[in-house]
């Protein structure tokens, strides 16, 4: 032990000094360590390659199922990683279980499986498949159309070469996609659609008159301020009369209501809402922090972006060939909803019957 | 009023604006820890897509161009309504015949735009360039970026939303292992985009457009009188002109994009300082505009905008507070309310410095890193260059008197150059 009492004043110094150097240089010895040997000096892996494309699983898996012979005319009895594959056909069906799947299996023909099945790992239908009644599955590849019976549940992601149908009940947990279409009955909840068309049946969305039916009123929104060439913005609430025209593009810091049969050849912000009521066409594409509501019979072609939620009743979001983008936390379509492009709904998306 | 009344008041003064910097900081992360991450654009994928111009202005970039302009051409945005304009603006390497070369090789697509004369500088050649384009958007992006596939519908996506005048993404370094100031600026890059420019994008304040990979409503610019020319931070001046005429800047976290951080001392030096003036130019030109507030913006994005352009004159104020604190200590003269100024200069001292650190080791653990976070301790090192560069920048004439040159500052690029056709 060092008797203090004997160091010299120097001495006394110098250990004072080495304990103090000591004392900083201690958070430094992780960093030096990580400077001297990087464990972690590769760059963010930033740029994902799933971001925006949702048919990024179902791509990769085929390509996998091509690799491992899923495909193919025969069945192999095990992946190159070991994993087990069951096939399904009519003359050699899977049985009743309570216990869940977990073998990758393969759909031969068009024979359903079980009610209430519960697949734990992916599933390859080769043809159209209709689907029973409580099927559990992890991921669907349908190599052509797909039926998901009444209250099916999809965990991961679903993809179907044709059409995809999901009977009432249906939870499309994480992504459905289909290269025609996507028919969706009420009571039926999903988080990320995407196809050419994407519909809620029971009812047939009414088109807009593609044609000025009446002589229209031109409207500018007043008072205003200029932003531009037909780019205003208001304070407060907007409404645009029924029958009345406005070309250009407006922002609202209130809501923003749009009258029975007016049409908008621009685009629309509303701090709070956007209301659009019945046979209104907007040209452009409506952006509110609050509630959306697309009225029956109206058209509106560009994208639906809420921070809240949309509803959209029997109307046209996007067209044929011209996709669009639905995306709010909350989404719920109703009859005769149809979206020609995706749905994103970050928190719920749900078809009901009408708004509650 | 003598020195020391002076000293006092100076010093409380200092304690005051860095306290309120500080609060910024801590507010800022915890609203990322605990707050609702706000990106209502980000699941925008099916969309009529707007026509876009993406322009690339290059100032003897030839080590690096030819990466930037591979990674948009591969881009998924629809062809027909996409060109891309490098600019070559007077460099004396290869940069002029690399673009012709694309031109050549992707007619129609690569339309270079060249200039010979007139006011150096990026904000003048893209004000020139933009001239002779049309085109809804325009993107900007420097010549050494490396944008992903996707990432021009991400940056378009806010412009369906009509008040968006420009748009963010975020910059990540590619060239981060290389040295200790690789690593420095990878972290001072996530604390600025992950923890910074997201919480205003959350709290609805002024998230910044930055220069590159970013864009802006040709009509908005058009509205707010085009690009200044003379302006030494084009990104900055543009930004803040927007706000004021009430255009929205938009901040996408998950639009991301490397880039190649300074990789020499000397070339981050010039980078800050170059910042710092452009800066500190608009903190002159649209401090009163701002208070004033004649579009009736809302009082918290006023004073995030004042925030925002005052950050680089932070250095000067605690230089500013040493000094005071100096004299009033030598002069035999404690500061008045003495237990109080002790309490505040200590509390800065145990809280407040740190609360950049807070910031960037809340965005390390937002990103998912786990071990670059140990190298924390060094972004000391990286503050004090950071703080005497800015300092040096803040007594330059540049910094707030009229009428300096504008002239291209260049940051030296030191990626192996790739001859044509070679991946």
């Amino acid at each position: 032990m060092i008797d203090l009492n004997t160091l010299s004043p120097i001495a006394a110094f110098a250990l004072l000094l080495g304990a103090l150097l000591l004392w900083l240089f201690l958070p430094l010895i992780p960093a030096i360590m990580e400077l001297i040997r990087p464990r972690d000096a590769t760059p963010l892996n930033a740029v994902g390659n799933d971001a925006g494309r949702l048919t990024y699983f179902a791509d990769s898996f085929t390509q996998f199922a091509t690799r491992e012979g899923l495909l193919g005319m025969t069945v192999p009895a095990r992946l190159s990683d070991g994993t087990r594959v069951r096939a399904h056909a009519h003359n050699a069906p899977l049985a009743a279980s309570d216990q869940p799947v977990t073998d990758i299996v393969v759909l031969l023909d068009r024979e359903p499986l079980p009610e209430n099945t519960v697949l734990e790992s992916e599933c390859v239908a080769r043809y159209s498949t209709q689907g029973s009644a409580g099927v559990t599955y992890r991921a669907l590849l349908g190599q052509e159309d797909v039926l998901l019976g009444r209250n099916s549940t999809i965990l991961r992601w679903v993809h179907a070469r044709g059409h995809l149908v999901a009977e009432t009940g249906t939870r499309l947990i994480g992504r459905a996609t289909a290269d025609d279409s996507i028919t969706l009955a009420t009571n039926v909840s999903f988080d990320r659609l995407e196809s050419g068309v994407v519909r809620v049946s029971g009812d047939v969305a009414q088109e807009p008159p593609a044609m000025a039916t009446v002589t229209r009123r031109d409207f500018v929104p007043e008072p205003a301020v200029s932003m531009g060439p037909n780019y205003w913005r208001v304070a407060g609430d907007l409404t645009i009369p029924a029958g009345a025209q406005l070309t250009g593009s407006v922002i609202a810091t209130g809501s923003i209501f749009v009258r029975e049969g007016a049409r908008v050849n621009g685009s629309m912000k509303a701090y709070r809402e956007i209301r659009i009521e019945k046979g209104v066409v907007v040209s452009g594409s409506c952006t509110a922090r609050g509630r959306i509501d697309i009225g029956a019979g109206s058209r509106v072609s560009g994208p639906l972006i809420s921070e809240t939620d949309i509803y959209v009743r029997s109307a046209l979001v996007g067209a044929a060939g011209k996709l669009t983008t639905v995306t709010a936390p909350v989404v719920r379509l109703m009859p005769g909803a149809t979206v020609y492009g995706a749905i994103m709904a970050a928190e719920s998306g749900l078809t009901i019957r009408s708004v509650p | 009023m003598n020195i020391l009344m002076a000293a006092n008041i100076g010093l409380w003064f200092c304690i005051v604006v860095l306290a309120i910097y500080t609060v910024r900081h801590y507010f800022f992360t915890l609203n990322r820890l605990f707050g609702r991450h706000r990106q209502p654009f980000v699941d925008v994928i099916q969309a009529n897509w707007p026509s876009l111009v993406v322009f690339v202005p290059a100032h003897n970039e030839s080590k690096v161009v030819r990466d930037s302009l591979d990674a948009l051409l591969a881009c998924d945005y629809p062809e027909d309504r996409f060109t891309i304009v490098p600019i070559d603006d007077r460099s004396v390497d290869d940069t002029r015949a690399i673009l012709l070369e694309y031109a050549a090789a992707y007619p129609g697509r690569v339309k270079p735009f060249l200039r010979d004369g007139g006011i150096p500088g990026k904000a003048a050649a893209l004000a020139e360039a933009m001239n002779e384009h049309d085109g809804e958007i325009a993107l900007v992006f420097d010549a050494d970026y490396i944008p992903g596939v996707r990432l021009l519908k991400q940056l378009v996506a806010p412009f369906f939303d009509p008040e968006v005048g420009a748009v963010m993404g975020r910059v990540v370094p590619l060239n981060v292992g290389l040295s200790l100031l690789t690593r420095l600026l990878d972290l001072e890059r996530a604390g600025g985009y992950q923890v910074d420019q997201q919480a205003r994008m959350n709290l609805r304040l002024v998230p910044q457009y930055g220069g590159t990979v970013g864009g802006v409503r040709r009509a908005a610019l058009a509205q707010v009188g085009g690009w200044n020319v003379d302006s030494l931070a084009e990104d900055t001046d543009l930004t803040v002109r927007l706000v004021l005429n009430g255009w929205d800047v938009v901040y996408q976290n998950r639009s991301e994009c490397y880039e190649e951080v300074p990789e020499t001392w000397e070339s981050r030096i010039r980078q800050i300082k170059r910042w710092a003036k452009g800066h500190n130019q608009a903190l002159r030109r649209y401090l009163g505009a701002l208070i004033r507030n004649r579009r009736g913006l809302p009082l918290i994005q006023v004073l995030d905008g004042v925030l925002l352009l005052g950050v680089f004159v932070v250095p000067l104020v605690l230089l500013l507070g040493w000094i005071c604190t100096l004299t009033l200590f030598y002069a035999g003269s404690p500061p008045s309310w003495g237990r109080v100024t002790i309490l505040a200069i200590s509390s800065f001292n145990t809280v407040g410095n740190f609360a950049a650190f807070f910031q960037v080791a809340a965005a390390s653990r937002l990103d998912g890193s786990r071990e670059r976070i140990r190298m924390l301790p060094f972004l000391f090192l990286g503050f004090l260059v950071s703080t005497l560069s800015v300092g040096r920048a803040a007594m330059s004439r540049a910094s707030w008197l009229r009428g300096q040159p504008v002239q291209w500052q260049k940051t030296e690029r030191h990626r192996a150059t790739r001859s044509a056709g070679t991946p």
